[in-house]
């Protein structure tokens, strides 16, 4: 492998970088750092192998996730007297990773004023209207945290956000359980 | 694709599932392999400068896996690797951000006999040889690549290699002759 060079080793130098150690373990830290740092870049996922085992079915939770909003939508829209929710579009649709997340953008924004709006009045509403109001509200939120386990299954702090949302009443047979570390999702 | 990890598992597989799927554990697979050696030899190529060869370590892969579409699986990952840690170590040597510690100081007198002794000896020798010539030495007689191989990363000629790898075992040759002279006569430690 190597070719004859005019300057020969001397023994001792030989001997000397022969032993000398090739590898040397980084510091404890180093590799938690090295981590965030390629997370923060995206060029690695959190359980990646997690997300693309549950890639299978996780266009159906998406689209089951858009159903819960929908159908909180309607039973709000029922109940208060107005126009259904529509299912937005392009979640259903193929729409690219851009796109989503604008969609994301903008229904997050128009879900947080509404919400806003109905907590400005909440001084004059019914028990009923704000019993309702914080139902609907839940739904979405619990969707919305689904979707957040699913994008990253090591996010811990949407998956205990989800365990809370899920933690059955006292008496009600659990339907859906939500566990940490390693995280598994269980129907 | 799936792996299930473990010692059988190429480097090629890894590098294959994390350009599939981003797999952080995938890529943990390959940095637990490849980090020591990425890391003790940008720490000699540094001369010793302890304090910044793991940031460059982390530069090292940064750089490896936002580019893995270029790696090409007839080369080996580890060489590929070595080459952009030269290519990150080269442009920090040439930026000036350079922290020179702990080889560079002179430490408290060792048991002269002991193994310890020698190797912290060649260490700072190694240390003390100028940037090329100390790649260079390092590449060849350490590591064990070609003057071809070291001419591709490095960006130079291999008669230039060449040249500098016989500057650099002169000059390493020496500073040990020095430091044993010196040693012999009472005082501790590698001069130049």
């Amino acid at each position: 492998m190597k070719e004859d060079e005019d300057v020969e080793l001397s023994p001792e130098l030989s001997a000397g970088l022969g032993r000398l150690p090739r590898e040397v373990e980084p510091s404890r830290g180093f590799e938690p750092r090295l981590l965030t740092a390629l997370r923060a870049r995206g060029l690695i996922v959190a359980g990646g192998r997690l997300a693309s085992r549950y890639a299978g079915w996780s266009s159906a939770l998406r689209i089951a996730a858009a159903l819960a909003i929908f159908a909180a939508g309607v039973a709000l829209g029922h109940r208060l007297g107005g126009a259904p929710a529509p299912i937005p579009e392009p979640v259903l649709a193929e729409a690219n990773a851009r796109q989503l997340a604008a969609l994301v953008q903008r229904t997050g924004s128009a879900h947080a004023a509404a919400l806003g709006d109905i907590a400005a009045r909440i001084a004059t509403a019914s028990p009923e209207e704000t019993a309702l109001a914080r139902e609907v509200a839940m739904s979405s939120l619990r969707a919305t945290l689904w979707q957040m386990v699913l994008l990253d299954p090591g996010d811990q702090v949407a998956a205990r956000m989800l365990r809370e949302l899920e933690r059955p009443a006292p008496g009600t047979p659990p339907s859906v359980r939500v566990t940490a570390e390693p995280l598994v999702v269980s129907f | 694709m799936r792996i299930e990890h473990g010692t059988s598992v190429t480097d090629e597989e890894l590098v294959a599932e994390l350009r599939e799927t981003r797999s952080e554990s995938a890529f943990r697979d390959l940095h637990r392999r490849h980090t020591p050696r990425l890391l003790q030899l940008i720490l000699r190529m540094l001369g010793g400068a302890d304090a910044e060869a793991e940031d460059l370590v982390q530069e090292t892969w940064i750089r490896a896996v936002g580019s893995l579409s270029a790696f090409r699986s007839e080369a080996r990952f580890g060489t590929w690797l070595v080459r952009i840690a030269i290519h990150v170590t080269q442009d920090h040597l040439k930026s000036g951000r350079r922290v020179l510690v702990g080889l560079h100081e002179e430490t408290a007198p060792f048991a002269r006999d002991s193994m310890v002794a020698e190797r912290m000896d060649l260490e700072r020798v190694i240390a003390r040889l100028p940037d090329g010539c100390r790649m260079v030495l390092l590449l060849h007689d350490v590591e064990g690549y070609t003057h071809g191989e070291i001419g591709a990363m490095l960006g130079i000629a291999e008669g230039t290699s060449k040249s500098q790898l016989n500057a650099a075992r002169r000059q390493a040759q020496a500073m040990l002759e020095g430091g044993r002279t010196r040693g012999a006569s009472g005082s501790a430690g590698v001069v130049s």
